[in-house]
């Protein structure tokens, strides 16, 4: 690793190293300690022979002759430039030995000159011997050990004239050098092992606070990532209207988002982790769906299956399962889709409505005009028997056939009503009157009946494009039929308010294209009920109820309220019917407003 | 006033209704003759001096929207009250530019058409029988 990078140390181990504090300080402080060590023993060797010739009275040259001085200038510079030389420098080891060669002589050289050598030199030796092993280097200090051993041979040979003579001291001394040289060079190749051992430890340990450092930094770059992708598909999941239930491969319910709920009526929280077995009984043909899709590996579909939501409406949705597949293709669930359909079923059941209307009123339409020729013909002739009868029982007779015809007359009408084209001539009015004129013309009708009305109109509605004899007919026809579900002292409740954008509920009940435009032009409308406290639709007649000639009325034609869903198809709007049984009834139409 | 003197032709393919308006109009002292088809309609105006029409809307032969333009043609003056299928037909009437001068409903309310008759032929019109 580079030495350079050093410096970055601090920031990597703030992070992640805990061995980082540990560590021997640097490369540059270990090489400085060992050149000053080697500085300061020099120095020490330098100052224990000055000091030995200076304190001895020698034969030899005196201590401050011109060669002595020399020695001592050369000898003590090459101590003095030490602190100079480059870290690099100290791990030469050729370039050590030299030095530590060069001392040994110097040493030699001043014995020898100064004339002292009977003192007990080889300590003096073991010294530079000792010092050598600084290098590190088990040769260095042999040749160190050799060279000294050869003086210290040179040396006494010089002194005694002999080199292997009397002394037997001497004999012993060598070997002993010798030791010394490979005690201290082991121990300090030893020294040199632990150090390079634990250089590269400290290397190893930077190397990883380094690695660890950046991927630190790359796991929390990874974590943000995934979290906003987390974030992201969350609310993917929640967004989306469909319903998603996901199982895990161990049957576990994993994901049940919010179309789920809001389709089910479950809460997430109470369904995560739920194996499919438990669900609660309304999602049971999900949770089958989801197992055989586990089980058979192969998707789903079931249509046309009603949901109980936790309220105990019924839903119908079309349910979809598919096997969720890993990253390598592997099955690791599955997924459940649940549509709402109710929107489309009514959108179907609409559309079926008016196709069957209008075929129905052509049909009615031809018979209408078929039947109207024989009513003249019959109603004429009984006005005109009617008129010439004398007896008073046949003139009866006379005028009831005129009568009925009169009724079958309003019969016919009616559905010549229901069927002719439609010509509607649209101006903008408030609607708010219409009722009230409504209510105004059956108002001794109502008081008879002992009915009272509420009113709840919005008196900041705008104006709504209508053809006022229509409308009117319709309110009429609602008030009417209103008046007649009602008991006596019962009440209707009229309202009217502004609906602005789509509203579910808004949906209901409608025709042809005007269904389709309403629901993607999502138009402002205005909205119109009229409820009353009757005695309500039973379930099962709530479909038929703008069926032409459905009525439950013993004099009723059956075509009132179609009639009213047609007017208000032609509109653009809508008629819809809420009821409960013995409760009462509300019957709403909405009005788009149509451009601004 | 005579009535002897007004001739009213009565176009009507039904053979009750005809029956119908003819004693109806005839009790009234009015001269009647029936036409079943709008050629006979044509016929007849041809033929006799006609005061008034009163024709249905449709016959076997053609309807009165093309048999009005015919007759137009020789008789621009001439009243003539048409049986209106339905509400709004006066309109369509109005709309394509016939000179219609009242209109008729099934069941026909006779004492309303005498009425309207009366008053065509005397030339205060009402456009209501």
């Amino acid at each position: 690793m580079n030495h350079l990078s050093v410096g970055a140390i601090p920031t990597a181990r703030t992070i992640t190293n805990p061995f980082a504090k540990t560590l021997p300080l640097g490369n540059t402080r270990i090489d400085l300690g060992k050149k000053e060590i080697l500085f300061a023993f020099r120095f020490l060797v330098f100052l224990a022979v000055t000091v030995l010739i200076y304190s001895k009275e020698s034969a030899g040259l005196p201590f401050f002759s011109p060669k002595m001085i020399c020695i001592w200038v050369f000898y003590f510079l090459t101590i003095a430039a030490m602190p100079a030389l480059k870290p690099q420098w100290i791990e030469n080891k050729n370039l050590i030995t030299s030095v530590f060669l060069a001392d040994t002589f110097f040493v030699s050289a001043l014995i020898y000159l100064g004339g002292i050598g009977d003192v007990n030199l080889f300590i003096i030796f073991f010294t530079t011997i000792f010092i050598s092993a600084l290098s590190q280097d088990i040769k260095s200090v042999f040749a160190t050990a050799f060279v000294s051993c050869s003086l210290y041979a040179f040396l006494q040979l010089k002194e005694t004239g002999e080199i292997l003579s009397t002394d037997s001291e001497l004999l012993v001394r060598f070997p002993f050098l010798f030791v010394a040289a490979s005690l201290s060079g082991y121990l300090a190749m030893e020294t040199k092992k632990q150090k390079e051992a634990q250089n590269h430890l400290r290397d190893m340990n930077q190397i990883l606070a380094e690695q660890a450092d950046s991927s630190t930094q790359k796991l929390m770059e990874t974590n943000r990532r995934l979290k906003s992708l987390l974030e992201y598909h969350h609310c993917v999941l929640s967004s989306i209207k469909t319903g998603i239930i996901v199982a895990r491969k161990d049957g576990k319910i994993r994901t049940f988002n919010s179309g789920a709920r809001q389709i089910t009526g479950m809460v997430e929280a109470e369904m995560a982790e739920c194996p499919i077995e438990n669900l609660p009984e309304n999602l049971r043909t999900v949770g089958d769906a989801l197992r055989r899709t586990l089980e058979e590996e192969k998707s789903f579909v079931q249509d046309h299956l009603e949901l109980k939501t936790t309220r105990s409406e019924l839903i119908p949705v079309t349910l979809e399962t598919s096997l969720l597949r890993g990253g390598n293709g592997e099955v690791i669930g599955a997924i459940a889709t649940l549509k709402d359909m109710t929107l489309l079923r009514q959108m179907e059941t609409q559309l079926l409505r008016s196709e069957r209307f209008s075929a129905l009123g052509e049909m009615a339409a031809g018979v209408a005009h078929e039947i109207k020729n024989p009513l003249n013909a019959i109603m004429g002739f009984s006005k005109r028997l009617s008129a010439k009868l004398e007896d008073q029982n046949l003139k009866k007779y006379a005028d009831i056939i005129a009568n009925e015809v009169v009724r079958m007359d309003g019969i016919v009408n009616d559905v010549l009503e229901y069927s002719r084209p439609d010509k509607v001539l649209k101006e903008p009015m408030a609607v708010n009157p219409i009722l009230e004129e409504t209510i105004h013309f059956l108002n001794e009708k109502l008081e008879i009946a002992g009915i009272t009305v509420e009113n709840e109109l919005n008196p900041a509605l705008p104006k709504v494009p209508l053809d006022i004899a229509k409308i009117r007919q319709v309110t009429l026809n609602l008030v009417l039929n209103a008046v007649q579900a009602t008991p006596k002292g019962g009440k209707i409740f009229l309202k009217t308010r502004l609906i602005e954008g789509l509203v579910p509920e808004a949906v209901g009940g409608k025709s042809e294209g005007a269904l389709f435009q309403q629901l993607f032009l999502q138009q402002k409308m205005v909205a119109v009920s009229i409820g009353d406290t009757g005695c309500g639709i039973p379930k099962e007649n709530i479909s038929k109820l703008f069926h032409p000639f459905f009525t439950t009325k013993i004099t009723g034609t059956g075509l009132g309220l179609s009639i009213c869903h047609k007017i208000i198809a032609s509109h653009g709007g809508t008629l819809d019917v809420e009821s409960e049984l013995g409760k009462g009834s509300t019957f709403t139409f909405y009005l788009p407003l149509g451009e601004e | 006033m005579n009535k002897e003197i007004f001739t009213i032709l009565i176009a009507e393919d039904e053979e009750a209704s005809r029956l119908l308006y003819f004693e109806e109009l005839t009790d009234e002292g009015y001269r009647v003759i029936t036409a079943e088809n709008g050629l006979q309609v044509l016929g007849a105006l041809e033929d006799e001096k006609v005061d008034l029409l009163m024709t249905d809307i449709k016959m076997p032969d053609m309807h009165a929207m093309e048999m009005i333009p015919l007759v137009r043609e020789g008789h621009p003056h001439l009243p003539i009250l048409v049986a209106s299928a339905f509400k709004g037909m006066e309109d369509d009437f109005a709309l394509k530019g016939f000179n219609i001068n009242g209109y008729y409903t099934k069941p026909v309310n006779i004492n309303a058409l005498k009425i309207a008759i009366r008053a065509l032929l005397l030339e205060k019109p009402s456009l209501v029988a």
